[in-house]
């Protein structure tokens, strides 16, 4: 089944390289935000079962979406891509219910990585 | 004022990108100094002149009294440099976490010093990476302003270049009053190497 996956990070170049990491003939349907003010929209609107989220950014940051989503119950599994690499930003994060935290620039293997770990490649 | 940005909206959002990305390294780097969590900002990219550095460091307040640190980065002809500019307050705050003494201005001066070493050591090298530049050599980290009024802060090393782009990154600490603005500054003829390495990236 296709997956529903949201790319939410202010940063155009971030997007791509996000995009660019995604594994070959990965069945996804990519949708962007670039806002965190988007991104939950996104998500209320069925596209990010599946969310790869930015921290900093500007309307509603990374932080601020992870509570809305929890606050509101709404399904989405959650990796944050960020630059804050502080054990303390992952902790929170994690807390706030995201499955994952991958330390910006993010590139094929980190992602990877990361989606075999938690089973997510289909 | 801070004028037309002479690069394309693509390179801007890139290179704010790649400072975002050093900007989180330093980032980490001045909560172990500090042993507080550091509140992250986006970076703001401006085009200024060298007499207008103030317009650059927005994250400051006019009526505050500051303190400034440069250092100088050259690759060839080509000139950069990084600004860490704290309030007094901050370097009150941050001698406090270090239980560090800072009654006198030497001593002040080097809580400074330390700082700028915290941030510029870690942010610089990530920035360096990224764009995959040549070698730099690095000026040694010079005080250039101690407690003056913000209004009145100058940093006459650059009065040598026409136009500097500029990328503030604000730091503050969780909770606490510590307000620092790390200025990376680069210089106008040396935009267009800046520029092609970041194309490259695109």
């Amino acid at each position: 089944m296709t997956i529903p996956l949201l790319i939410c990070d202010d940063s155009n170049m971030a997007r791509k390289q996000v995009a660019r990491s995604l594994p070959e003939g990965w069945d996804v349907d990519v949708t962007f935000a670039k806002d965190g003010v988007e991104g939950i929209e996104a998500v209320r609107a069925g596209h990010g079962e599946m969310l790869f989220l930015d921290l900093t950014m500007p309307n509603m940051d990374g932080y601020e979406v992870l509570e809305a989503i929890k606050s509101e119950g709404l399904n989405s599994v959650i990796i944050v891509i960020s630059g804050d690499i502080q054990p303390e930003a992952r902790d929170r994060v994690i807390k706030l219910g995201a499955l994952e935290f991958i330390k910006k620039p993010i590139n094929k293997e980190k992602l990877a990585g990361v989606l075999e770990m938690y089973g997510l490649l289909g | 004022m801070s004028e037309l940005l002479p690069i394309s909206e693509d390179q801007r959002d890139a290179l704010q990108e790649i400072c975002n990305v050093a900007m989180g390294v330093a980032g980490e780097s001045l909560a172990e100094f500090s042993g507080v969590f550091v509140e992250l900002p986006i970076p703001k990219v401006r085009y200024i002149e060298p007499q207008n550095v103030v317009d650059a460091l927005a994250q400051l307040r006019g009526d505050d009294r500051v303190s400034g640190a440069m250092q100088s980065y050259a690759t060839g002809e080509l000139l950069s440099y990084s600004l860490v500019v704290i309030t007094e307050t901050g370097i009150d705050d941050l001698a406090t976490q270090l239980s560090a003494p800072s009654a006198t201005p030497e001593q002040r001066a080097d809580i400074l010093m330390r700082l700028n070493d915290t941030i510029t050591q870690a942010c610089i090298p990530v920035i360096q990476e990224q764009l995959d530049l040549p070698v730099m050599q690095t000026g040694n980290a010079q005080l250039i302003a101690q407690n003056v009024l913000l209004n009145e802060f100058t940093a006459p090393q650059l009065a040598q270049h026409q136009k500097l782009l500029s990328v503030e990154i604000n730091y503050h600490l969780e909770g606490h009053p510590f307000n620092c603005d790390l200025l990376l500054l680069i210089a106008d003829d040396a935009i267009d190497f800046l520029t092609s390495s970041i194309d490259s990236l695109l």
